[in-house]
């Protein structure tokens, strides 16, 4: 029966081509409309699930002033925080689980971080200012939105293709420059749209620069701290009949990033891209299709705040992707995703010899040694609408992870270099061949019982390969391990060529409640990870200095142990008072909560955001809108003593937002952290810049007070 | 200050020109297959008489894939909610109302008599009665259900379509295609695919002319 229907389909949606009709258009009965909201709970449970969050354009245009960072625009969702790096560089954490362990898209592309330091995160490669939305699904995501990962996904969008609509010639565009005074902090960006009914071109351009910021209170300058930065991408798309095609190259080059919390600061990075795609629906569903390709050139060294000294660092780096998605409507109830991908890296890491320098020569120190890791992953799922308040998601995936490296050498086999010529011979004398076959499962279920109501439950068995540095980083010197800097503790990190992949069981709840007209709304999303073989650390030795006196670091390896999250993200909202349009007064507020522990040794996981709570009051008068948030976090009394991490003490922070729009412009004026309160960051890690110069570990402290200017036209 | 002295410059120059390369090809391509393509929006095609004789078939099975509907039409909500609202039983005279004949594309109000009087359709010997006009209404309702229940979801593009589509006397789709264009193809594609998907339809009730059969149908994407 279904067969012959579904041929009848196929033999009517041929057929149908043959048979115009325009001239009964003005005779035709005309249907009341059919809406279909992406909003909709039930109905957009395989692609923005209720347990997921988006950061819309509005919510980003509101901080893009104060931060070149987007890691950091993110905090502004329950649940996500991010571990500091660099000016433009933070790493995200979803739930307690960090970067690594998630899988973070630009424009569809994954990206990988290409150095020992974290220091490209992907996220650096984007620009506050021309990103459109940011979606974040913790860890059930469905299998279709990318494997490798446990802790979910981050897919950063910019706009999407816009074409002219009325036959004429659409040209649209956003600029926009601001200025920070803590820190001499400056930057524009712009971004022009050209377009007609069939073809769009979009140029996106940006540049930013600050020097050392200071910390509130009494806490002085913050070393390590200043950047630069200028990305710049052209874009195009081509919409016809055969389906919509795109094209995408860019350059993104700094020329300075300095990294507070590592041993070493980022002199140069470059990297350029092209992505392809095509999306195409027919009657039988959709397709899409994406290739990317990156190639990244990444020097370290010193930047002045850790001179004297001198310790190149070059990382290169090549990736390719592409992906192919089907989806497939089978029935008005069912639609099957089905999805192959692969993902291919390349990367050497080298420290060239330091002339003149005795332990750091006469070799090249090879780091890594032309490694890939390869990735095919395949994916199905099923997506089921059973009825118009309720709906599932179930998928399995299949990641195959092959890795490998050649071989390693030390700067030199002397007595200076002993511990780390040792590893070399042992590294050199096994195998680096690795492959893991990973199986991740999801499913998701919606529940809409009436208008404003949201529930959503969901489970997800996930596992992710380790990264090239976390299994084929090799030296055993106390210099060499520490340049592993991700942590930002400053400690050495060895690596494990027999690291297994992480396995995360999951189980998540979204109750959402919205009231009508948007008047208040209320979501609360407790959840619990369980990981087998979490990659936590092991104490090795302490580290000592060339003299051998005692240093405040460690040196670690990777190991396989058990750890486990849970918490409850918190968020609402209540319009205080409507007056119309453009005229009214918003509270919102968030609540994050998690609690990491390492089962292995029952003690609890580094960097654990502590409870936070952040409270925004808005207000819009027609052309003047204001606003104060106030941010309160507790203080950081769970730490991790494998690592000696800090403990943090609680602080409250509070902003003032003023903006003003003159047609197509927006002035905007903001005092953040107002009270210049001096306070420490709790996942800061320990600001290494400062201990150089001064002597003295502390951990990284926040921004102080800083006046913020930004000026954006849109036409 | 930034720009780097290394040989980039050609590297981008020469990216940005092959770029331009593969979209002048692709663009050939695409304009061969749109030109070759059956859907021409925006052209006006010829017109096409057919005449259906009147054919009483066995009454086709239902298909088990079509899901279960109440009796009466669900309560259209205002466009401002984004949930979807649950069908209730209710009069039909609160849900928007179907006439037997239309008029041009606005939305058809309540109280079908106003429109259904001047303007005639070529139904036959047919009176604007009570009871075939109320069955007409209930065809049309259920297939605006049928339609629905194939809607698109999970789109993330805005925008709205129209699509014409015309059945034959036994409820199969003949014809189907976008008469008004969102602006953007593929939405229209996603647009026309649940139109397709929500066929075959079930019987229209009684003998109806091919302009009875034929209906405009906005899909909007929020």
């Amino acid at each position: 029966m279904n067969s012959k229907i579904t041929s009848l389909r196929i033999l009517l949606a041929a057929s149908s081509a043959l048979l115009p009709l325009a001239a009964h258009a003005q005779e035709a009965t005309m249907l009341p409309p059919v809406e279909t909201d992406a909003a909709n709970p039930t109905d957009s449970v395989g692609t923005a699930p209720v347990t997921g969050r988006e950061l819309t354009r509005d919510d980003i245009k509101r901080r893009q002033n104060s931060t070149s960072d987007t890691g950091d625009l993110l905090r502004q969702l329950p649940g996500v925080s991010a571990n500091s790096g660099g000016g433009f560089s933070s790493m995200p954490v979803v739930r307690g689980l960090t970067e690594q362990r998630l899988r973070i898209t630009v424009d569809g592309s994954p990206i990988d971080f290409a150095c020992p330091n974290d220091m490209n995160s992907p996220l650096s490669y984007t620009v506050p200012q021309t990103i459109q939305s940011i979606k974040v699904v913790p860890g059930v995501a469905p299998v279709s939105m990318g494997g490798d990962n446990i802790g979910g996904v981050i897919a950063v969008e910019s706009a999407g293709p816009r074409f002219a609509t009325d036959g004429s010639t659409l040209v649209t565009g956003e600029l926009s420059t601001f200025y920070r005074s803590n820190g001499d902090g400056f930057g524009g960006s712009a971004q022009l749209t050209v377009a007609n009914a069939n073809l769009s071109a979009t140029y996106t351009g940006s540049y930013t620069e600050a020097r050392q910021y200071k910390g509130g209170g009494n806490l002085g300058l913050v070393r390590s701290t200043e950047y630069a930065k200028t990305d710049h991408a052209l874009a195009l798309a081509l919409q016809t009949d055969a389906g919509l095609f795109r094209l995408k190259g860019g350059y993104h080059f700094s020329p300075y990033e300095g990294f507070a919390n590592q041993a070493m600061d980022m002199v140069s990075n470059k990297s350029w891209f092209v992505n392809a795609g095509y999306d195409g629906e027919f009657d039988w569903g959709s397709v899409k299709f994406t290739a990317d390709y990156r190639d990244t050139d990444h020097e370290m060294n010193f930047l002045e705040d850790k001179l004297p000294g001198s310790m190149p660092m070059n990382t290169e780096v090549h990736t390719f992707s592409t992906a192919l998605k089907l989806d497939l409507p089978v029935s008005s109830r069912d639609k099957i995703r089905l999805g192959g991908e692969y993902h291919h890296q390349w990367l050497n890491d080298y420290w060239p010899p330091v002339a003149g320098n005795m332990m750091m020569g006469p070799n090249t120190f090879v780091n890594i040694n032309g490694a890939h890791r390869n990735r095919l992953g395949a994916f199905a799922e099923w997506e089921a609408h059973w009825s118009d308040t309720l709906s599932s998601v179930i998928g399995a995936r299949l990641d195959h992870v092959a890795m490998n490296t050649g071989q390693v050498q030390p700067y030199s086999t002397t007595m200076m270099n002993m511990d780390d010529a040792m590893a070399a011979t042992a590294f050199n004398a096994v195998d680096h061949g690795r492959t893991d076959n990973n199986w991740s499962a999801s499913a998701l279920v919606s529940y809409a019982p009436t208008e404003g109501v949201a529930i959503e439950l969901g489970y997800a068995h996930k596992a992710r390969s380790p990264n090239l540095y976390e299994r084929y980083t090799w030296g055993r010197g106390a210099m060499s391990s520490r340049m592993i800097g991700w942590y930002g503790d400053g400690n050495g990190y060895v690596g494990d060529l027999n690291l297994k992949p992480e396995r995360a069981d999951t189980i998540s709840a979204a109750v959402e409640f919205k009231g009508a007209g948007d008047a208040w709304s209320l979501r609360l999303s407790p959840y619990y990870t369980h990981v087998d073989d979490y990659i936590d650390a092991a104490f090795v030795r302490n580290l000592t200095n060339m003299m051998g006196m005692p240093t405040p670091f460690v040196q670690l390896q990777f190991a396989n142990q058990k750890a486990e999250f849970y918490g409850v993200d918190l968020s609402g909202h209540i319009a205080l008072w409507n007056g119309g349009k453009d005229v009214g007064t918003t509270l919102s507020g968030s609540l994050s909560w998690v609690h990491g522990q390492n089962l292995s040794d029952k003690a609890p996981l580094y960097h654990q955001m502590p409870l936070n709570v952040k409270v925004v009051l808005d207000h819009r008068q027609g052309p003047v809108e204001a606003g104060i948030d106030l941010e309160w976090v507790a203080e950081k009394t769970r730490i991790d003593l494998t690592r000696r991490e800090p403990s943090t003490s609680a602080y409250a922070l509070v902003n003032l937002r003023l903006a003003y729009n003159l047609g197509p412009a927006k002035l905007s004026v903001e005092a953040e952290n107002l009270f210049d309160k001096g306070y420490s960051l709790p996942l800061g890690g320990v600001s290494l810049g400062d201990y150089k110069t001064t002597g003295v570990l502390r951990p990284v402290p926040g921004r102080g007070r800083s006046i913020n200017f930004g000026l954006g036209v849109s036409f | 200050m930034l720009l780097p002295s290394s040989l980039s410059g050609a590297r981008v120059l020469a990216l940005g020109a092959s770029a331009a390369l593969h979209l002048l090809a692709i663009a050939t391509l695409a304009s061969i297959l749109d030109y070759r393509s059956g859907l021409h929006i925006g052209h006006s095609p010829t017109l096409t008489v057919i005449s259906l004789a009147p054919d009483r078939p066995a009454v086709e099975p239902a298909s088990p894939l079509r899901p279960e509907r109440h009796g009466s039409l669900p309560e259209r909500a205002s466009s401002a909610s984004p949930a979807r609202p649950i069908a209730i039983s209710g009069a039909p005279a609160e849900s928007p109302a179907f006439s037997a004949s239309s008029a041009a594309p606005a939305p058809v109000e309540a109280g079908r008599s106003s429109q259904g009087a001047a303007t005639s359709q070529d139904t036959g010997p047919r009176h604007p009665a009570e009871e075939p006009d109320a069955a007409l209404r209930e065809y049309q309702a259920m297939l605006w259900r049928l339609i629905d229940a194939n809607r698109p979801r999970g789109v993330n593009m805005k925008g709205a379509a129209v699509i014409l589509f015309r059945l034959s006397a036994d409820g199969t789709l003949e014809a189907a295609q976008v008469s008004r264009t969102s602006g953007n193809i593929l939405l229209d594609k996603i647009a026309l695919r649940s139109v397709r998907q929500a066929a075959p339809f079930p019987r229209p009730p009684g003998d109806l002319s091919v302009t009875a059969l034929t209906f405009e149908i906005p899909i909007n994407f929020h």
